[in-house]
């Protein structure tokens, strides 16, 4: 978080994290497609050929003044290949809250625990963890046939039952659900 | 905002006083080298403060993007020469030129300037900007407070209706 004293803004960086090919830049696309162009910036991408992250997509979302304070939110994706490690190290530096982007479908579980992992161990870099750092899972590309079930999926990853959320990111479901919900567990961090 | 030097685990608030003394800097510096645009940001990519006319380039992207350009360049030399080479980076652009450098290992300057502008000139002014930014640096080193300071239950349910308003919820 970061107070902006110039504009009177108070700025918060989310992140979007999870295994490559979750959607996490598939919601910040839809939430940018969606959204007044007045509360947002552009959406800047730094792709492959093949349309995958490779460094972060990064978004600015802001809205009017409360009480004198414009909150400001940051979103950014990682690159979810494993060979991007350093973008991911990169990006999760400074992030307020994350949201987990797990790939629903049951050959993807492997690759979902890895990522977890690999978050884990990126926050511990920064002297932080799941434990501390406030954070959601979405369970996306429910309408893929071969997913596994919510209480399928709440037992293999959400450890620490945090909330979590049913998307179908490429068509908007679960969205801005899940963008609300990071909002709120940011600005109520104990 | 009557916010001094208040903040959480993770985040920063500026007292009015240093944010002054820092704009001031930007200020001179962005005006002496006749510059597009200066700005002084946070290693995580947030702007702390800008001198200049920003005019159709959006602040908060390039600062995100200038600081992880930034940090891969660092990387990269770590890769080759096995050290941290914390130093400056220069893009050189078809009517613009960018600069960059780092101000200790957390902040960083970002420069916008014209292809009129000698680099020796952007370098030796910035140095001298980044010798009197470091006297502030640690007025900007964070306290462990709690966000609640000036994040109420009052602000929170009146940020929700916003937030309903624009998800159209
Ligand atoms: N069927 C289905 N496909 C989806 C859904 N969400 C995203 N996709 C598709 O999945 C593919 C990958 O989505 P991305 O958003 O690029 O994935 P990513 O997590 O950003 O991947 P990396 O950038 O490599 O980390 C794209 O072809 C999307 O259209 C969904 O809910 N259902
Ligand atoms: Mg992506």
């Amino acid at each position: 978080m970061f107070i902006d004293w110039k504009n009177r803004e108070i700025v918060f960086k989310i992140v979007y994290y999870g295994p490559g090919l979750g959607g996490k830049t598939t919601n910040l696309e839809y939430i940018h497609s969606k959204l007044n162009p007045s509360l947002c910036s552009e959406l800047i991408s730094f792709k492959t050929k093949e349309d995958r992250t490779l460094y972060f997509d990064f978004m600015q979302m802001g809205l009017p003044a409360i009480d004198g304070k414009k909150p400001r939110f940051h979103l950014y994706t990682i690159p979810g290949q494993v060979q991007y490690g350093y973008g991911r190290k990169l990006v999760i530096s400074g992030a307020d809250a994350i949201v987990f982007v797990a790939d629903s479908q049951k050959a993807r579980m492997d690759e979902n625990l890895a990522s977890l992992a690999d978050l884990q161990e990126k926050l511990s870099i920064y002297k932080k963890s799941l434990q501390k750092v406030p954070w959601i899972m979405q369970y996306n590309k429910r309408d893929l046939p071969h997913c596994a079930t919510i209480p399928s999926l709440q037992s293999k990853l959400n450890f620490m039952n945090v909330p979590y959320f049913e998307a179908v990111a490429m068509n908007g479901q679960g969205v801005f659900e899940t963008l609300k919900k990071v909002i709120q567990i940011t600005l109520s961090q104990k | 905002m009557v916010v001094e030097n208040r903040l959480n685990g993770n985040g920063m608030v500026l007292s009015e006083t240093t944010y002054r003394r820092i704009s001031r800097i930007l200020y001179e510096l962005n005006t002496r080298l006749r510059a597009t645009l200066t700005i002084f940001a946070d290693m995580n990519g947030y702007p702390i403060d800008y001198s200049g006319d920003p005019k159709n380039i959006n602040v908060n992207a390039l600062t995100a993007v200038a600081a992880g350009s930034f940090s891969a360049s660092n990387e990269m030399s770590r890769m080759i020469s096995g050290e941290q080479n914390f130093d400056h980076v220069l893009h050189e652009g078809s009517r613009r030129n960018v600069y960059m450098c780092n101000v200790s290992n957390d902040y960083i300057m970002i420069l916008v300037f014209g292809k009129a502008v000698p680099i020796g000139f952007v370098r030796l002014l910035t140095h001298t900007a980044v010798g009197k930014l470091n006297q502030y640096l640690d007025s900007l080193k964070m306290q462990s407070r709690h966000i609640s300071q000036f994040i109420d239950a009052d602000f929170r349910s009146k940020l929700n209706r916003e937030l309903d308003q624009a998800f159209g919820f």
